[in-house]
């Protein structure tokens, strides 16, 4: 299961959702909960057209029972991890627990 | 003659005095622009685009609810029994 989360509105989300017709749940995190409660604030200085902090890019994954086994940042927010790196993470985790990605829908 | 001849004297030290500060001012261009690259890739590598994550390998995930793009309520424990990759995103894709 993949959980994307942005500071984006819901109507931005449901852009992003439909336009690029991603299959699993698209947050709005408007008001920044999620953002301060993992500390994933950005400290650079653009801001977006809708003014206000932003998420520094960042890959949490989580195991069946909600324990943190994997966390991807880099320190220039324009590189991302590899899809092979973010697979071979998810693999690894998929190996050492029965459970896996589940293809859950949220609409 | 006299008149002319100090006042001469007054420009023309003026004029080495302009020179003078002109020379400084350039020098000090050139030394300010031969540093400035310097000291702009040191500010960058120093400074830091964010802070530490409240979260680490081995803690469990702080559960949260927000709405999704359906305007649906989704908490991140209801996913409890999957593996989970959460993505904090920029937004404006």
């Amino acid at each position: 299961m993949i959980v994307a989360v942005s500071t984006d509105s819901i109507e931005k989300a449901r852009w992003s959702k439909e336009r690029i017709k991603l299959p699993f749940p698209v947050l709005s995190d408007e008001k920044r909960t999620a953002m301060d409660l993992y500390n994933t604030r950005s400290l650079s200085t653009y801001k977006g057209p809708e003014g206000g902090p932003y998420n520094h890019a960042t890959l949490i994954l989580i195991d069946a029972n909600g324990t943190i086994r994997w966390i991807y940042r880099n320190p220039d927010y324009r590189v991302r991890s590899t899809v092979e790196e973010d697979l071979a993470q998810i693999r690894k985790l998929q190996g050492s627990a029965a459970s896996s990605l589940g293809k859950g829908h949220v609409k | 003659m006299n008149r002319i001849s100090r006042f001469y004297v007054k420009a023309n030290g003026c004029f080495a005095k302009i020179a003078v500060s002109a020379v400084t001012v350039l020098a000090g261009l050139i030394a300010c622009g031969a540093r400035l690259p310097s000291v702009r890739a040191a500010t960058t590598a120093k400074a830091p685009q964010f802070l530490p994550l409240n979260v680490h390998v081995g803690e469990k995930a702080p559960d949260f609810a927000l709405l999704s793009a359906g305007g649906q309520l989704v908490r991140l424990s209801q996913f409890a029994g999957k593996n989970v990759l959460l993505d904090f995103y920029e937004g404006y894709w």
